[in-house]
Parts: structure tokens; C-alpha cells; sequence
């Protein structure tokens, strides 16, 4: 009887932990194949649903000149779950170790061209101040998690135009709303919807299984203790 | 049961059986096991951490980068110790006793470990890119069959060290190879700690304080003397400081070091006050411990951030006040379980072991 209510208690665990790992995961259907790697770059894949975020620069961007960047969104971000993170790095090519320049942010001692930006309130959305090292074009990527959204944000900032005016740049961009699926390997198929959640039930259905049987072990290995030392009380 | 023993038993035959057991062949407390699996359970927890933030940084270039080399390296280590382990339990078993189920278990783990980097993450990773998540199916198999594989060797441990009288030594070795267990597990929240979350927020300190106070617990029940708990944070802390030295030196992004050492010194010092350890103690020392795991991050998190190479910027209060009734009643669970788990364990001792062609096993005498 308490097997089979372990049994039936790990079924049901295993069908409640699976969607809470896919929570991210929309699964879309008919997606195009990501492309491009690297944890830290955010490579959108075509067709993928997009939400519009506001992104503005204090000032237009030049070599040396500190300058403030917000991204916000019409409603807000997630005024309790939301993180951004990302690079903004010149020339070589995704995530390569070659030679680069990248930006500082400030108040942050962060590896070149890392960012990493909490939300600010009470505006809920994501400001910080960053300095472009030389003139060049900057590329990068931001993953912004917004609640249960995660975004993928593409930049492209050009510091070599000598800047005209000093008010703020301001644009609207796409971001897409995405899994947490990283991106395809080139000439790849994209796999089957049903595979995550099925690998997710299976993970979970196996952790409990073993850990029960692991459990197991130093319980048997106590009682052989007890056993043992009944034994020798009744032996003297 | 073993009050009664000391009280009936007569002091020379306590001494004999004492003398007998300290004869029995060594398999799991020699330096070509415990030390061996102590020196694999660091080098794989430093791989990893290391192999994170070649990903952050320079990406998945290829599968025979260094620290994937270090984890698998590590992970080698493991299984020699584990077949030398298994030879060893074969004298053991001569003399009527064995340690075998604990080691199944354990080279069990690294198998799961093993089969699960080599063949379904690369799989895993052909189908869904270069760079998943660390909560990918595969990843976390990998981690689980590290901690089986760590945890079956610690229950093996404890029990033949136990078996005979417990030397400082012995306790040296098996605070390492928790230690070893504690750094194996944290690795769940190495997304969080270098800063690049791929879940919600609140997930951290509901998984770090689940997590923290049942390693502590297991650990203090395990180890069972004064500051065992505080023994192996200390120990914890250490490693992942050292490896912040060898990621920051070689520039790389560095993670942040949760603060655990205030919590096991909060349950040693508080289950050090009773000796009878009723029932309701492990719950509430669950809650004591998730909320002083909780305050400990919000204080240390920040003065990292401003002090390191570091990622990740400390919680926000909407993040902690969403997180901490669950995070408070999972410690409450998670610290029971491994209370309980963690004393027996602690009661554990090597198995009566009769082979097919021989007689009875010497110290049990049967019923």
C-alpha cells in the first residue's frame, strides 16, 4: 500500500515539475532554426513572436563619453521577476575569444562588454550608464527575463558617426519572446514539441525512482546495525 | 539498543568485538578510495564552474576544451576509486561483512553522470543549440548522478569508519567528501550566481535555501560532532573562494559565493542545546535556518557584487518577500529529510554478508 501511494505521489510530482521547467518554453510551432551561439548573445529566430521595447540613449555615442541607455516597455516590466543581461562588444565575431573591444559599464566591475542591468523602479524598466572604449561599430545581445517572458533583444550601435546634436537617440526595437531554447545548430531540424516535456517527466520520474532506491541503502544499513547489536545483547 | 549492550556486556568481550572489528579489512577508508574520490569531488566541482564561465565567455567552442577535460577527469577519478572500493569489499566480504550495495550505488551515479555528458547532453545539445540551459534534462541528470554517486560513497564511508572506532582522521576525511557533496549539489545554481538566470528570479532562494539547509542538516546528522555543519560550509566557502581565485585570475566571469557558513553555525550551535532532538526540532530548525540563509544572501550578495568581478547583483526585496513563505516551507521539508536521512546514515554499518559456499558471518550471530 505505501508503495504503490509513493507510486502514484511520484507520478504526480513528476506531472507538476515538467511544466514548471517548461514555463519559459512556449514551444512554438513552425518556428525557423535559431542560429548563432553563445549563452550570452541573443540571436531572435525568424518568426518568432516579438514585443516592441523602447530603447533610448541620453546622448548620441561617442568614444569615451559616459551615456545613459533605457529599455522600457509600454506596460512596465515585471515589477517583482525581471533581470537583463547581455554583451555589447565591437568586430569579432560571436562568441570567439579573439581580440575585441567592449563597453564598461560603470558602477559594475564586470568583465569587458558584459552587462548586467536590474530593473529600476519605480519605472520598471532597465537603465544604465556605459561607456564606449573607441569609435567603432558595437554589436550585442540582451536577455531580458520580464515574469514569465523571456526576451531576446538585438543591438546594433554605431559610435564612429561624429555625433550631431546632443539630444536622445531613441528607438523602437523587437524583441523576440522566446523559451529558453538556445539556438540550432546550422542545418539542423528543430526537434519535436512533445520531446522537452516528455525528457522533463522522464528526469523527474528518474530522480525520484533512484532516490527512493538511494534512500533505501542507509536505512537498510542502520536496521543491519540494530539487527547486529540485538544479536550481541542476546548473545552475552 | 547499544546503552544496553555497554550495560550487559561484559568489558572484555566490548573489547574484543571492538578489537575484531578494527581487523577487518580496510575498502572504502584507504587513500586510493576516500582520497582519491575527495580529490575527484573537488577537481570536477572546480571543471564545472570553470567550464560555465568558458561558455559565458568564449562559448562551446568544442567538446575537448580544458575544463570539460577537468570535469571528465574528475569524474574518471571517481570510478578508478570506486572500482579499487569494490575490490577491496571483496576481502571484506571474506570476513562476513559488505560494503557492496553503497558502492553499486555510488559507481551507479557515475555511470548516469557519465553517460549522460557524453552522449545524451551532446545529443541534447545537436538538438537544441550550443548552449541550453543548466536545467536542461541532460545537465541535471549529470548533477543528480553526481550526487548519487557522492552520496553512495559517503553512506559506504561513514559505515566502515563507523564499524571501527572513529579516529579524527576518519572524521577529517568524511567532512572532505561532504564538503565534496555540498559543492557537487550547489552547482544547480551556478545560472543565478554568475548572473545569467534563464528561469524566474524567485526560483534562487527557494532552491538555494531547499537546498542549503538539508546539505547542513545531512551534514551535522552525518558527522555528528560539535561543528560539523559549520566544518563543512567553512570547507564549501573555501573551495568556491579558491576557484573565484582561478576564474578571476584567469579573467573570466566569476560567480557569487552564497553565504551558507552563518546557517550551520545557527543549527550547530542550536541542535548542539538539546541531546534528546524530539521530532518538531528538524521543522522548526528548517525554518530558523531557510530565513537565516535568506537574511545571510541579502547581506553578502551586494558587498560581492561591489567587491568582485561578479555577476549577479543581490536579491530585491519583491524577489524575497515573493520567494519566502515557499522558500521558508521547503526548508522546513527539505531540513527534515535531511535530518532524518542524515541519521541514518550515521547508524549506518557494513551489511551481514554470507557467501554461497561459506558459513554464517562472524559478528552476527543470527536470531
Amino acid at each position: 500500500m505505501r508503495r504503490a501511494a509513493a507510486i502514484v505521489a511520484a507520478l504526480i510530482l513528476s506531472v507538476l515539475i515538467s511544466p514548471t521547467a517548461l514555463a519559459h518554453d512556449p514551444n512554438e510551432p513552425n518556428i525557423d532554426p535559431w542560429y548563432g551561439e553563445g549563452i550570452l548573445w541573443s540571436h531572435p529566430f525568424v518568426g518568432a513572436p516579438v514585443k516592441t521595447v523602447h530603447v533610448t540613449l541620453s546622448q548620441p555615442p561617442s568614444a569615451g563619453v559616459p551615456v545613459k541607455m533605457t529599455i522600457k516597455t509600454a506596460d512596465g516590466f515585471d515589477a517583482t521577476d525581471s533581470w537583463m543581461y547581455g554583451v555589447l562588444r565591437t568586430g569579432c565575431d560571436y562568441q570567439r575569444d579573439c581580440p575585441y573591444h567592449g563597453i564598461s559599464q560603470s558602477g559594475r566591475t564586470l568583465k569587458e562588454g558584459r552587462l548586467i542591468v536590474p530593473l529600476s523602479e519605480p519605472d520598471r524598466d532597465f537603465s544604465f550608464s556605459m561607456t564606449f572604449p573607441t569609435a567603432d561599430h558595437y554589436w550585442g545581445g540582451m536577455r531580458i527575463i520580464n515574469g514569465g517572458e523571456y526576451l531576446f533583444l538585438n543591438l546594433h550601435i554605431d559610435v564612429t558617426d561624429i555625433p550631431i546634436g546632443t539630444g536622445p537617440v531613441e528607438a523602437d526595437l523587437p524583441a523576440s519572446i522566446a523559451g529558453r531554447t538556445m539556438p540550432l545548430v546550422a542545418g539542423s531540424q528543430r526537434p519535436p514539441s512533445w520531446l522537452k516535456p516528455i525528457a522533463y517527466f522522464v528526469l523527474a520520474l528518474l530522480i525520484l525512482a533512484a532516490g527512493y532506491a538511494l534512500i533505501r541503502i542507509p536505512v537498510k544499513m542502520s536496521k543491519a546495525q540494530r539487527t547486529d547489536d540485538t544479536d550481541e545483547v542476546a548473545s552475552t | 539498543m547499544s546503552a544496553t549492550l555497554v550495560e550487559t556486556a561484559p568489558a572484555s568481550e566490548i573489547e574484543a568485538e571492538e578489537d575484531r572489528r578494527s581487523q577487518l579489512p580496510r575498502v572504502i577508508a584507504r587513500p586510493s578510495v576516500i582520497g582519491v574520490a575527495i580529490v575527484a569531488s573537488f577537481t570536477q566541482g572546480l571543471g564545472v564552474y570553470w567550464d560555465i564561465a568558458h561558455h559565458i565567455d568564449i562559448g562551446r567552442d568544442t567538446f575537448f576544451t580544458t575544463p570539460h577535460m577537468f570535469i571528465l577527469t574528475g569524474m574518471a577519478l571517481f570510478g578508478l576509486a570506486i572500482v579499487f572500493g569494490l575490490g577491496h569489499n571483496h576481502e571484506l566480504e571474506k570476513h562476513g561483512y559488505t560494503l557492496r550495495p553503497a558502492l553499486i550505488a555510488a559507481g551507479l551515479g557515475v555511470v548516469v553522470q557519465f553517460v549522460s555528458l557524453a552522449f545524451i547532453d551532446n545529443w541534447w545539445h545537436a538538438a537544441y543549440g550550443i548552449d541550453t540551459t543548466l536545467w536542461s534534462p541532460p545537465h541535471l541528470l549529470a548533477i543528480f548522478g553526481g550526487t548519487i554517486a557522492q552520496f553512495g560513497l559517503i553512506a559506504g564511508a561513514s559505515a566502515e569508519l563507523r564499524s571501527r572506532a572513529m579516529t579524527r582522521a576518519g572524521y577529517v576525511l568524511l567532512t572532505l567528501l561532504v564538503s565534496g557533496l555540498c559543492l557537487s549539489v550547489m552547482i544547480v545554481l551556478a545560472e543565478y550566481e554568475f548572473g545569467i538566470p534563464q528561469f524566474r528570479l524567485v526560483y534562487q532562494p527557494i532552491v538555494l535555501t531547499g537546498i542549503a539547509v538539508a546539505l547542513l542538516a545531512l551534514s551535522k546528522r552525518i558527522l555528528d560532532y560539535r561543528f560539523a555543519a559549520t566544518a563543512v560550509a567553512g570547507i564549501f566557502t573555501l573551495l568556491r573562494v579558491l576557484t573565484w581565485g582561478e576564474l578571476g585570475a584567469m579573467g573570466r566571469t566569476v560567480p557569487a559565493v552564497p553565504l551558507i557558513i552563518i546557517t550551520a553555525l545557527a543549527i550547530d550551535l542550536s541542535s548542539n542545546l538539546s541531546e534528546s532532538r524530539p521530532p518538531w526540532l528538524a521543522p522548526v530548525l528548517g525554518v530558523i535556518a531557510g530565513a537565516i540563509t535568506l537574511a545571510s544572501q541579502m547581506i553578502i550578495f551586494p558587498i560581492e557584487a561591489k567587491l568582485w568581478f561578479l555577476g549577479w547583483a543581490g536579491w530585491t526585496w519583491p524577489v524575497v518577500v515573493s520567494a519566502a513563505i515557499p522558500a521558508l516551507v521547503i526548508s522546513a521539508l527539505t531540513f527534515t529529510g535531511g535530518w532524518w536521512l542524515g541519521g541514518r546514515v550515521e547508524a549506518s554499518r557494513p551489511l551481514p554478508y554470507q557467501a554461497k559456499t561459506e558459513a554464517k558471518p562472524r559478528l552476527a550471530t543470527g536470531s
